[in-house]
């Protein structure tokens, strides 16, 4: 119910060209207009690629007062499933949830076994673990860029991104057999080797890639609508994404270089040379910066991979038939894509786990969007959702 | 019921209205999973089911001809498939994409998991894979084009009004928590 | 810090270190759970610690011990981890809310809350959170089955070798 002005008055105009307007006072200083706040329930199903999330936000006017990300839609049980397979089924069922970079959450389970086993795994599998978990992160990243581009309006950079992931994965089947769902690692090391002539299509796709990135620079980054907005729009501190245990691009563009890769290398990563790009603000122009910045960082980080990678097995000899860890716990995390990603394995000697969770980056990201959300207008709300890189697989497990 | 439903069309008609319908099928994508994202693949310019008039509406499922039902669908999103299926006017069709929507698929033995989507909506083309390629879904798109080349919508109605169950005094409504009241 | 001083630390600074183990480089250090909420409010506060990034916090059923609460966190500045446990009984498994201390905690504890049906006293909006609102039971007990397994068989149970080529 809106309770009306008491008095109107022209208080005068406001000069000059074509916005010459009226100046209007209302009278009655304490004459307040009373409004409602709208429930608006965006999602499950909406048509923008972020998946099925839902957002149920309370608007007071376009001013968002609450926000709160209700997920669920796609909880397909991991933890539970895994406590009655075998760990070569757990390979194949994990890599379904970050599924835009799926190597990687299979690389942590089998780092996770391989911990509690002690295993010692073959110097050529785990340069072509890196190679392998390096092109995955470019694939990931690449997707993002495309989507938030899409969400903001602009439609070339979706499609850009899609022709580059097309090419990279023609290169990961010719090895894997699978554009997405790779199921190329096992407990020790990987399935089979890399075929012949793999590592020059790969240098050279690597010189491709570098080449066309510049067009999502020249299209995005420098574009003043995009900057517009998306520059000191949902800024998260960085006090605040630690406790929410927000990792990944989100973080370090938050200004925290946080990024398991280097403070606590698994694999080789402390033998190659590369740098963690982090930003100034923790806006939404931040976040996309850092991830255009490691796209560049893993290309470099492939073409170091292909000049050091040795000869040799791929896996420790003989393995047998059922894995069967020691007793124990453990807690395992690689730097996925999107942030932190880490298994916690509880095993008791048997060949299924008695325990496996799967810590996910998407989850704690998606927990702070409340946080990002809460006071905003809602046109920024999308470019605000866009930049909190998740995938609801992930979020869900 | 309209004309369509009650009368058999002559085969030039016919032939000329089907021709209609089948190159201009408007989907509704109902990306969930995975397989969502081998299905904007397909859309992009490497596979591009565009081509075959698929046009995939993002503005809402009354502008569509056919769903595609891409990913895993869990209990708790089936209302809002069922939701979305009713809202597409006739007549539609549903593609099923990939593993999960056909059966279940690696998740079958999961407690939040609906195992196949055709409990929910009945299914005209099952696409299987994990996730299915691209070009798997072209086919059948196409294989399905060439069923509506020869489909009678009088049959059509009426094996959709024989299989449409009767709810008497309507279905439950669903609520999601969100605050502990 | 290594594991070994994390550990002297804790049970120097708080003394509710109940037991403790280090393996393969972690440490897991064990707690009465009238105690849980001031040895984290000390992980984060106290300054050798610095705790301030929360990875995880779940449960594990034990059966016939009832459950564990482990909560993982780790410290960016310093680049150390610990897990901290504690054991609660079968019966109306109940624990005080983190979720003042790390923000991430809320949703944490809500997940295990439906999963497991552990109470997490003082939690501002425990309700579900990836089930339906509908969902009876708490699916990750181990006395919680999963029917269709136990409906049927699973056909790749089985080797190749050992199905005859009629099936």
């Amino acid at each position: 119910m809106m309770a009306g002005p008491t008095e109107l008055r022209q208080a005068g105009t406001i000069p000059g060209g074509p916005g010459e307007g009226v100046q209007v006072v209302i009278a009655g200083a304490e004459a307040e207009f009373a409004t409602q706040e709208m429930t608006l329930s965006i999602g499950p199903q909406h048509p923008s690629t972020h998946g099925v999330l839902r957002v149920v936000l309370t608007l007071d006017g376009e001013r968002i007062a609450t926000a709160t990300p209700v997920i669920g839609y796609m909880h397909r049980a991991f933890d539970k499933l895994s406590e009655v397979r075998d760990y070569r089924q757990i390979i194949a069922l994990s890599n379904r949830h970050d599924w835009l970079s799926a190597f990687g959450n299979e690389l942590g389970v089998v780092l996770a076994v391989e911990k509690l086993m002690e295993m010692e795994v073959p110097e050529r599998a785990q340069w072509i673990r890196m190679l392998m978990a390096e092109w995955n992160r470019v694939l990931n990243h690449l997707m993002f860029l495309g989507s938030f581009g899409l969400e903001l309006g602009a439609m070339t950079p979706m499609f850009l991104a899609f022709r580059e992931r097309e090419d990279i994965q023609n290169l990961l089947e010719a090895a894997t057999g699978a554009r997405m769902h790779f199921t190329y690692n096992r407990v020790g090391g990987l399935k089979e080797d890399l075929p012949a002539g793999f590592l020059k299509h790969s240098a050279a796709l690597v010189r491709k890639i570098r080449h066309r990135l510049l067009d999502y620079d020249g299209l995005l980054l420098g574009n003043e609508i995009f900057r517009k907005r998306t520059v000191g729009i949902g800024v998260l501190p960085g006090e605040v994404a630690k406790s929410y245990g927000v990792s990944g691009p989100i973080l370090q563009a938050s200004g925290v270089a946080e990024d398991a890769r280097k403070t606590e290398p698994y694999l080789k990563y402390d033998e190659v040379d590369f740098d963690v790009p982090v930003g100034e603000n923790g806006d939404c122009y931040d976040r996309f910066v850092v991830l255009y910045r490691r796209i560049e960082e893993s290309l470099k980080i492939i073409e170091q991979v292909h000049d050091k990678m040795p000869a040799g097995a791929i896996l420790p000899g003989k393995m047998p038939k059922y894995i069967q860890p020691p007793e124990g716990w453990t807690y395992t995390r690689v730097e996925n894509s999107l942030g932190e990603l880490g298994y916690y394995l509880v095993s008791r000697g048997e060949k299924e786990p008695w325990r496996l969770k799967m810590r996910t980056p998407s989850f704690h990201n998606v927990s702070m969007i409340p946080y990002l959300l809460e006071g905003i207008l809602l046109p920024d709300l999308i470019a605000v959702l866009g930049s909190v890189f998740f995938v609801v697989g992930d979020v869900d497990r | 019921m309209g004309l369509v439903e009650q009368v058999n069309f002559p085969k030039p008609a016919k032939f000329i209205l089907n021709w209609g319908r089948k190159y201009s099928l408007w989907v509704m994508n109902f990306g969930l999973a995975c397989c969502a994202i081998e299905l904007i693949a397909a859309s992009t310019s490497r596979h591009d089911f565009i081509r075959l008039g698929v046009i995939p509406v993002a503005h809402g499922p009354r502008q569509a001809d056919m769903l595609v039902v891409a990913g895993t669908l869990t209990d708790k999103m089936a209302p809002a498939l069922k939701r979305v299926y009713e809202q597409i006017p006739e007549p539609k069709y549903v593609i099923s994409f990939g593993s999960c929507s056909n059966c279940g698929g690696p998740f079958w033995d999961s407690y939040s998991v609906t195992k196949g989507v055709d409990q929910i909506v009945p299914v005209d083309v099952y696409v299987p894979g994990c996730p299915p390629r691209p070009e798997a879904l072209l086919e059948g798109i196409l294989k399905l084009q060439e069923r509506i080349g020869q489909e009678s919508l009088k049959d059509h109605f009426a094996r959709r009004r024989a299989t449409e169950p009767i709810v008497v005094g309507g279905g439950p409504i669903h609520q999601t928590a969100i605050r502990d009241e | 810090m290594s594991p070994d001083e994390i550990v002297q630390h804790l049970t120097d600074a708080t003394g509710a270190v109940e037991r403790s183990e280090v393996a393969h480089g972690e440490v897991s250090v064990w707690v009465a759970p009238a105690r849980w909420v001031e040895v984290a409010t000390h992980l984060r506060d106290c300054g050798h610690c610095h705790f301030d990034f929360c990875t995880f916090l779940t449960a594990v059923d034990l059966e016939a011990e009832g459950f564990e609460v482990v909560l993982h966190v780790y410290s960016v500045r310093r680049q150390h981890h610990v897990n901290v446990k504690t054991v609660l009984g079968r019966e109306n498994p109940s624990l005080p809310t983190l979720s003042e201390v790390w923000l991430g905690a809320n949703w944490c504890e809500r997940e295990t809350n439906e999963l497991f049906g552990i109470d997490f006293a003082g939690h501002p909006n425990l309700v579900k959170l990836l089930l339906p609102v509908e969902f009876e039971g708490h699916p990750l007990r181990k006395d919680f089955k999963l029917m269709t397994r136990e409906a049927k068989e699973w056909p790749g149970e089985k080797e190749p070798e050992e199905v005859s080529p009629s099936q």
